[in-house]
This record gives C-alpha cells, sequence and structure tokens, in this order.
C-alpha cells in the first residue's frame, strides 16, 4: 500500500486531536462523564438542551485544558470566552456547540517527540481549545438512528497543529507520544477503546520542483479517526491517491473523505455536506474567564515530569540507551516499575531488560496490563539476585518467572517449591564430575589422547546428572580441573 | 443594508426552516429593515473603545468539578415522540452501504 513517493515531492499533514478531559462531571453540568452507562442516564436539562437551562463552566476542566496547553509549550491565554457552533444533527440537541474560536484557551506552542531511536522532530501546535462533546449515534436499525446523550457535553480540549507532519509513520508516532504526554500530566485517561482521543487529519501533497505539472493537491479532510492504526492506514491509502493524482497532472478538490476500516479505503463524504456555515457567535449564557498568570505559574510548576523530558533524565541518570527509555516511556506505570525495581537494588540494565523481554512477553501472552500484575518491583529484583548470587540459572530464572507472576509468590519460597536450585557446591560437584568420569572411560581416553572436543560431552552428561542444576560456569571449572589432573596422573605414569 | 431573496433562502437551510414564496418576501423586507436600524450603530465613533465580548461585567462563574446526577431519564425520554431501549430513536441520518455493515 506504501506509495513510492518522488523526491521532490513533501507531504504535508496537520491534525486537529480532541482529546477527553479527565474531569468527573461534564463541562458546563454536573452530570457524570462515566463511560458505559445505560442509555440517558447522564443527562440534565443543561446537556440536553432544554430552553432555559443556563451551562456553568467546570473549573477542572479550564484547570485541564491549561495543563494540555502547558504540557505543548503554548502560551494560555489571560481572557478567553466561548462561542456558539451552530449545526444541526441530532447528536446535539440544542443546534449548537459551545466552542471557542476567537479568544481559545492557548495558542502557540510546540512538541517535539521520537521519530526512532535517537532522532526527534518537532511540530508546532496552533491552538488548544475547550469544547463540549457530542452525544452518540447508532445507525442503521430499521431506518432509524438512535441517539444517547450521556456523552453530549463532556469536556474536550481541542489540539489543533500546524501541518508539520510528513508521512503516515511520522503522524503516528506523533500521536503515541502525544497520548503519553497527556497521560503523563494527568490532562486525560486517553482510554482509545472509549473514544477519548478522536483525530481529524488535513493532508496535501506538494510538488517542490519547478517544473512539474502542478503545484501541489487540495487538502483532503479525513474525519474522526479514533485508533492510531487507522490514522496511518488511512493516511497511506490517502497520500498515494495525492501522489498518483499528482502525477497525473490532477490537483483533486477539496473535500472530506471517511475511511472504511473494513475495505481499507477512503471514501468521499457526499457533496451534500455543503458549504459549512457555523455563523459562530458570542456565547451569551457564559460570562469570559480570565486566567490568572499565578494559576497558570502554578500549574505549570507542578506538572509532572513529561515523556520526553523522563526519557533524557533516564538515560543520564540510570545509563539505558534511547530505545529502552523510549520503551520505559511509553507507558507510566513500566516507568514507574523500572525505577522503583532499580530504588530497591535493582542493576538498571537487568530490570530493564528483564521488563522488555520476559515481563512483557507475559504481560502480552496474557493480554493483561502491568498494573494488574501480582508481582512487585520488589520481587523482581529479589528473582535478580538469586540468579546473580548463583542460587539460580538465567535459565532457571525464566522458568521462576511466569508461576511468580500467576502466583505472586516469592521468587525464594517459590524456587525451592519448584526444586529450581543450582548447585554451586564445589565438593557435590566433583563428586557428580568423578562419577561422570568413571563412567565414561572411553571420553577420557579420548581427552588424554588430545581429543579436547569431548569436553563438551563431558560436561554434558554432567548437566544430565545434576537435571542441569549445575552452575554451568562452575561445573566447566571442575571438570578441566579433573581433566588436567588426570592428564597429570597420566603423565606420571608413563 | 439588504437581504435578498437568496440570502433568504440560504439561511432558511442552515435554521431547517421550510419557507413558502410569501413568508420568504416578507423575511426578505423584515431582515433588511432590522439590519437597516442597527446600521444607525454604525455611526457611533468606537475607536478608542475596547471590544467587548459580554454585555455583564463579570468573569470567572464556575462550579467544582462533582457529580450530581439529575435522575430524569425516565421523564425526558417520555416528552420524545419514539423511544427504543432507553435511546431517542430519531430519522435515520446516514444512507448508503456503511450502515448495512454496521447492522
Amino acid at each position: 500500500m506504501t506509495a513510492r513517493i518522488p523526491e521532490e515531492y513533501q507531504v504535508k499533514i496537520g491534525l486537529e486531536i480532541h482529546v477527553a478531559l479527565a474531569t468527573e462531571t461534564k463541562m458546563f453540568c454536573s452530570c457524570s462523564t462515566a463511560f458505559g452507562d445505560p442509555p440517558n442516564t447522564n443527562v440534565c436539562p443543561v446537556c440536553l438542551g432544554v430552553p432555559g437551562s443556563l451551562p456553568v463552566l467546570n473549573r477542572r476542566a479550564v484547570e485541564l485544558g491549561m495543563i494540555c496547553g502547558l504540557a505543548l509549550d503554548c502560551e494560555v491565554n489571560p481572557q478567553m470566552h466561548f462561542e456558539r457552533k451552530n449545526y444541526h444533527y441530532p447528536d446535539l440537541a440544542k443546534g449548537y456547540q459551545i466552542s471557542q474560536l476567537v479568544a481559545p484557551l492557548a495558542e502557540g506552542g510546540h512538541f517535539t517527540f521520537g521519530v526512532s531511536e535517537s532522532q526527534e522532530r518537532t511540530v508546532r501546535i496552533r491552538r488548544v481549545h475547550l469544547e463540549e462533546d457530542a452525544g452518540k449515534l447508532l445507525h442503521g436499525h430499521r431506518q432509524q438512528t438512535l441517539v444517547d446523550f450521556n456523552r453530549c457535553g463532556v469536556p474536550l480540549a481541542e489540539i489543533v497543529t500546524e501541518p508539520d507532519l510528513h508521512s503516515a509513520s511520522e503522524t503516528r508516532a506523533f500521536l503515541e507520544e502525544l497520548r503519553a504526554l497527556l497521560r503523563a500530566v494527568g490532562a486525560s485517561e486517553v482510554r482509545m477503546e472509549e473514544g477519548e482521543l478522536r483525530c481529524d487529519t488535513n493532508v496535501n501533497v506538494l510538488d517542490q520542483s519547478t517544473d512539474g505539472p502542478k503545484d501541489g493537491t487540495e487538502i483532503t479532510e479525513l474525519k474522526n479517526l479514533n485508533s492510531f492504526r487507522g490514522v496511518e492506514h488511512a493516511l497511506l491509502w490517502e497520500i498515494k491517491r495525492h501522489v498518483e493524482a499528482l502525477q497525473r497532472g490532477d490537483t483533486l478538490t477539496h473535500e472530506t473523505r471517511h475511511w472504511d476500516e473494513d475495505a481499507g479505503v477512503t471514501i468521499s463524504a457526499r457533496a451534500k455536506e455543503e458549504a459549512h456555515d457555523y455563523r459562530y457567535f458570542p456565547e451569551p449564557d457564559l460570562p469570559a474567564v480570565s486566567l490568572d498568570p499565578g494559576w497558570v505559574d502554578r500549574l505549570g510548576e507542578e506538572m509532572s515530569e513529561t515523556p520526553r523530558q523522563r526519557r533524557r533524565r533516564l538515560q543520564q541518570q540510570y545509563g539505558v540507551d534511547d530505545y529502552t527509555a523510549g520503551v520505559l516511556v511509553s507507558e507510566d506505570d513500566l516507568g514507574d516499575f523500572f525505577e522503583e525495581a532499580v530504588s530497591s537494588g535493582g542493576d538498571p540494565g537487568e530490570v530493564a531488560n528483564w521488563l522488555m523481554s520476559e515481563v512483557q512477553g507475559y504481560l502480552n501472552a496474557e493480554e493483561i496490563a502491568l498494573h494488574e500484575l501480582s508481582v512487585t518491583p520488589q520481587q523482581l529484583v529479589a528473582m535478580l539476585q538469586l540468579v546473580d548470587s548463583g542460587k539460580i540459572s538465567g535459565k532457571m530464572a525464566k522458568e521462576l518467572w511466569p508461576r511468580m507472576a500467576e502466583t505472586g509468590k516469592d521468587p525464594d519460597q517459590l524456587a525451592q517449591e519448584m526444586g529450581l536450585q543450582q548447585i554451586s557446591d564445589e565438593e557435590q560437584l566433583q563428586g557428580v564430575i568423578r562419577q561422570v568420569l568413571q563412567e565414561h572411560p572411553d571420553a577420557v581416553s579420548d581427552y588424554l589422547a588430545g581429543k579436547d572436543r569431548v569436553v563438551g560431552f563431558l560436561m554434558g552428561q554432567v548437566m544430565q546428572k545434576t537435571q542441569g542444576q549445575a552452575t554451568p560456569q562452575l561445573a566447566n571449572e571442575k571438570l578441566r580441573e579433573a581433566l588436567t589432573e588426570a592428564k597429570e596422573g597420566k603423565g606420571e605414569e608413563d | 443594508m439588504s437581504v435578498g431573496m437568496d440570502d433568504v433562502e440560504r439561511i432558511s437551510q442552515l435554521a431547517k426552516l421550510r419557507l413558502d414564496a410569501e413568508e420568504k418576501k416578507k423575511m426578505s423586507q423584515d431582515l433588511t429593515e432590522i439590519l437597516e436600524y442597527f446600521a444607525q450603530v454604525e455611526e457611533v465613533d468606537t475607536s478608542s473603545v475596547s471590544p467587548m465580548f459580554h454585555p455583564v461585567d463579570t468573569d470567572n462563574v464556575w462550579r467544582e468539578d462533582a457529580v450530581s446526577d439529575a435522575e430524569m431519564t425516565s421523564e425526558v425520554l417520555r416528552e420524545a415522540p419514539q423511544t427504543s431501549d432507553g435511546f431517542f430513536v430519531v430519522p435515520q441520518t446516514v444512507t448508503g452501504a456503511k450502515e448495512e455493515q454496521d447492522e
């Protein structure tokens, strides 16, 4: 599906991202924002648009919106106000959405994110404004549409970028890191499965060569993509369409298209969507909002570390590489688990390796999240210390780990129960080795005749006799000692 | 300033109002008169006045983020012409192939 894009072509992508803010109640009324409640149970005259009802702004929504803006390096406007955006559609009973046009919450920021190992890119943020979500429509029920207003009025931050993204994969990387950022600073839970992040993308392709037939294609708007995979696939498809159009000298028309996930294509929204005229005007029911600089400063100071800052710090503080740091910050709790494990005595490299291999492997296989795991960071460290001290082997640890994860038991106790214990006792090992040498006199003669290869065979016998519990290094050492002794003994005989 | 028939046509479409020829003509006249009346305001020199966004000189009216359940589901559904399992039912908003797949 990936289009071969001529070098002189430049893909330009801008995003409008709607994020549900982590409030308990709606933007302008005290109805719950809970997801998944029975239809139309979290509604009141305000969010249903009953004439005579009046909206009252949720202070926490403003605060979370400011945190969004600050996290994206925007300037918070000292005063903001709301506008009505008028349109008629059954998902919005009052016939207009309360949004912000002229004086939004915050403007003029930027966001730097990682596109690949040790490569970063910066996207300018045009603005962050507050608005209310619409209700949910269920289509296709015997020529009917069903309406649930529970979501109507849920506070959203709309983040608008400049068209600074240049590929589908880069856009996906941007969104993934934006999600991590918003979660880290607590602005939103960003539960994708609940539609807490939805994205409109604007894309076109420019021909930068002077002798091309046309300068570029008209912008296509792709509406309401609610998964990162959807965004990436829709963009790949759409970029290909634009590149091919440009190559045959076509500039396409400015239009809105929808991504059909099942068919894997974008479809033109019907032309019936006549030129929008939202007739914005100041919302008379809401007075202006002054955002006190002291309030803004305090939020800025209290703001949690951003994933980018944390990635840097993890590298500096613990010496992990860029890739590892990137994985650790991709989910908050992975980084937290890591830091807790290291602070209780774990080696940063070992802990990180285990988290990224065995631990994540287990989580993926069981389809659970890290916070659902019953193993504590301290228990993981205790297990790694069993390996370090030679009590169990690395291989045994991999056997022990899934049982730990299932039971939540301490590694020490569990290793005993499972009979996982390395034999590190020299005398015990020497006894086993003597026995092996006695049982395989031919191999010993071969060795004395200069065939070094048989050492591997004899080592195998030692491991078999100890059911794999011999400490390999020590066993190897002792075996070589015994063989050298045999050689010397033979030399004396001669 | 005059509001022509084209303007009336477009505004009535946006407002989802169906007007007959007679009404359109009356609207055109009325709206023109209203706008001419308001146009007198433009004669005032406002160059030294800063813009006002709201007639009431107050700001920061808000509430804390605490849930209070209006408990009015059955009450509001009772007002609707048609409902189904707690949903409002409205005429189909989307036509075409897509929603057949959704079903």
